[in-house]
């Protein structure tokens, strides 16, 4: 017998996402029962099941225990080609999520951020550590370090009322000009299990990266824990 | 059980600082050696190298003992996925020096996948080719790749066998070499399917690249979707103005 190249839940699993990448169901719409769903597609109900599952596993739906599946919110793209797009989210300019500032302070680099960013140790940073929600639900712990030098005289209601963005253009004359980012995957430890209402050893996501201006200097380095779910980064190589 | 996590915790700390200097591929004392040095018990040392395994912190070989892996040793750069001798995940990972070894776990070909369809630009009903492939690293499972490919463009490609014949030199043979991708990269969790050929738990977290290659008249020729183990590689870009 020939081997089946997709088998059938994997079949329903791409369609029921293409029909919500194509709108048809919308966020947070509910899906037909799983009965319905196996008459539709002339299944078995454990093939509609599983298929379901492939799709809450890739964080395309989300299943509410005796309530059924619901269309998972889109995840927030962060496309790399553009600067833009990534300060944009960095800062999380977005009307849909707030963030919360929960400590700001002066501190001396370290000796591992040190070796993370090149800087020396004991060079002044402000250290910024922000949560971002998502329609109420936790989305990633934001650590974010400026280098004093570049921004004298820089306060936490400055950053309350302006993004760092405007800041450091209007006020410090700084463009920034490039990003090195990195991404990998980290469990957990408990502040950020606690402060992101998940169990320690939770999977994330690890968004880190250096951001430098015209002349070549670190401005900021940025290391953001996220929710695996919420996020995907999109590259384009051509127009 | 909250007992055994605190002292997994402990003698996690203790192999960490111990031997997490260690160089890749160095080979930790046996699990005896480890419970007497630590005064703990056997079981628990068991369960400290089964969790640092899971971690990627270690890795095992039955038989042959407990080895350390240097985490994260390759950082892999996404953008290096278009460079001509790299194409698709295996490409890249070979790139960083890797000896990778493909399976063919399947292929052939598709009709009516109106998903395939939309992300190849095809008409309904136009056939894709599929091969399915998994990637092993140093004899490890590293990633799995599904390609898809237009049928139309490449007519022939069922009297090839891709155990032989690689498929980016079939595909530059047809004048169809992917040039461009527009690349998608999200954590999910592995799918039973993807959990056992990557030999992890289901519910494992994995890197799922979603890939669509262009041909230089910016026709689509190839979609891939990918998993990655997480803890064999980190990915880096590097976006300028």
């Amino acid at each position: 017998m020939r081997k089946r190249i997709l088998f059938k839940d994997e079949e329903i699993s791409r369609e029921i996402e293409r029909q919500i990448r194509e709108r048809l169901l919308k966020e947070w719409d509910k899906l037909p029962s799983e009965r319905r769903l196996a008459e539709d597609f002339g299944v078995q109900r454990d093939t509609v099941r599983s298929a379901l599952e492939i799709l809450v596993k890739k964080g395309v739906l989300v299943r509410r225990p005796r309530r059924g599946y619901f269309v998972a919110p889109r995840r927030i793209e962060i496309n790399l080609n553009h600067i833009r797009s990534i300060i944009k989210e960095i800062e999380r300019v977005r009307n849909d999520n707030r963030s919360i500032m929960l400590n700001f302070e002066i501190i001396s680099v370290s000796k591992s951020l040190a070796e993370i960013t090149q800087l020396p140790a004991g060079t002044l940073c402000y250290q910024i550590l922000r949560i971002r929600y998502d329609s109420n639900r936790p989305m990633s712990l934001e650590r974010s370090y400026l280098v004093a030098e570049h921004a004298p005289d820089m306060s936490r209601e400055d950053l309350e009322q302006h993004s760092i963005g405007s800041l450091l253009r209007n006020r410090y004359g700084i463009s920034l000009s490039s990003v090195h980012q990195r991404i990998t995957q980290v469990y957990a430890d408990d502040m950020e299990a606690e402060l992101l209402r998940v169990s320690k050893d939770e999977p994330l996501i690890r968004y880190d990266g250096m951001i430098y201006d015209r002349k070549d200097r670190l401005i900021e380095y940025f290391d953001n824990v996220v929710m695996p779910d919420s996020i995907e980064f999109h590259i384009r190589d051509f127009a | 059980m909250a007992k055994e996590m605190s002292i997994y915790k402990q003698i996690r700390e203790r192999i960490i600082d111990e031997y997490g200097q260690c160089l890749d591929g160095e080979r930790l004392p046996g699990e005896r050696e480890l419970a007497e040095k630590y005064s703990v018990k056997r079981s628990s040392i068991q369960y400290a190298l089964r969790k640092l395994a899971d971690e990627g912190v270690v890795y095992r070989v039955r038989g042959r003992g407990t080895f350390i892996r240097r985490k994260h040793e390759q950082v892999m750069n996404i953008s290096d996925i278009s460079l001509e001798e790299n194409k698709g995940i295996s490409g890249l990972v070979r790139s960083y020096g890797i000896k990778v070894k493909n399976v063919v776990l399947v292929s052939g070909t598709i009709t009516g996948n109106r998903f395939l369809e939309d992300k190849l630009n095809l008409q309904e009903g136009e056939p894709v080719f599929a091969l399915h492939r998994v990637s092993y690293g140093s004899e490890e499972p590293l990633a799995i790749e599904y390609t898809y490919v237009p049928k139309k463009i490449f007519p022939d490609i069922e009297t090839f066998d891709f155990r032989m014949v690689s498929l980016y030199e079939y595909m530059e043979d047809k004048g169809h070499l992917p040039e461009k991708y527009d690349k998608r990269l999200r954590v999910v969790r592995l799918f039973p399917k993807e959990a056992r050929y990557l030999e992890l738990p289901v519910d494992h977290p994995a890197f799922s690249f979603e890939l669509i290659g262009v041909d230089s008249e910016r026709q689509p020729v190839e979609y891939i979707e990918s998993f990655v183990r997480c803890d064999r590689a980190e990915f880096s870009f590097t976006t300028r103005l």
